[in-house]
């Protein structure tokens, strides 16, 4: 789909496309990112700068999840300004999936227990269900042979598995 | 991963957090486009490769300068002639004279100093010649 950048048009499917991929990309953003300012941060810049260099297209998921990536990395490494913020936000992230009470607790455990997954498996875990990646571009993205990607997708699994299975009675 | 399948259905069926609205707000819009910044930025490069360009004309038609070797002045000038060797050849009468006539072998060296350089030239040929020497008898 190909979009000329100072048509009218352009505004809108910017929205549609921040609405229907931006919830999953903050996700991944937070994943990424030590603190929710960051995330936030990160979510902008990589959206405006992966918006702009479709030049008029939309942008490639892969892309966007890559300049994320590569944009927290780059963020991390500015210690100063990551110090500064983390004084500023109250401890503690905000919750990572929406609530949903209506299933109890399983959803609320699961939910916690991905966000407590280590950062490797969850990268995998949130690009391949939430982010719909096939596991190659996940290799690619996270500069991992195919099968290390697949094998951190299978150890998050089965560690969810092992974490709910405790909270069996 | 079939013995998983359960398990990715209850993840798919988490959804992610809403974005927050602050965030909403710094997505309003696209970003801005970046035609003159492109374009500044094309122009750069042209202007960046054109001069590039030029500098190696220069470079590569400037002429070039061949250093021609000025005769160098000389400042000492040396030459020796060694008998190597004679073999008298016999006698020849002529003009009511007696004369021996001897076949002489000379070799002749010339050595050259250049002042403004250290260079030592040399040179060395042999010759032959016949020499007549009147004959007397004591």
């Amino acid at each position: 789909m190909h979009i000329s950048p100072q048509s009218p048009a352009s505004s809108l499917h910017w929205q549609e496309w921040v609405a229907r991929h931006g919830e999953v990309f903050f996700l991944y953003a937070r994943q990424q990112t030590r603190t929710e300012a960051d995330a936030k941060d990160v979510l902008q810049d990589a959206l405006t700068e992966s918006w702009t260099k479709a030049a008029g297209g939309l942008p490639d998921k892969a892309m966007v999840f890559a300049t994320i990536r590569r944009r927290a990395v780059d963020l991390g490494r500015s210690m100063d300004r990551r110090q500064r913020r983390e004084q500023t936000v109250v401890s503690g992230q905000a919750d990572w999936f929406l609530p949903d009470f209506s299933l109890g607790d399983t959803r609320h455990a699961l939910a916690e227990a991905v966000m407590k997954l280590p950062p490797d498996l969850r990268e995998v875990l949130v690009l391949r269900i939430w982010g719909d990646m096939s596991f190659p571009a996940i290799a690619q993205l996270t500069s991992v042979p195919c099968s290390t990607a697949t094998s951190r997708y299978r150890y998050a699994l089965e560690r969810l598995r092992e974490h709910l299975a405790e909270l069996q009675p | 991963m079939n013995e998983f399948n359960d398990l990715e259905n209850q993840l798919r069926s988490l959804s992610p957090g809403t974005l927050p609205d602050d965030v909403k707000l710094r997505l309003a819009h696209p970003p801005e486009p970046v035609e003159m910044k492109s374009f500044r930025l094309r122009h750069l490069l042209f202007a960046g490769a054109a001069l590039a360009t030029a500098a190696c004309a220069v470079l590569m038609l400037r002429p070039s300068h061949v250093i021609s070797p000025e005769p160098a002045p000389v400042s000492l000038y040396h030459q020796e002639s060694t008998l190597i060797s004679a073999k008298p050849m016999g006698y020849v009468e002529r003009d009511g004279r007696m004369w021996s006539l001897e076949e002489q072998q000379w070799r002749d060296e010339e050595i050259a100093l250049c002042s403004n350089s250290p260079v030592t030239l040399r040179a060395t040929r042999e010759r032959v010649e016949l020499v007549y020497e009147p004959v007397s008898f004591d």
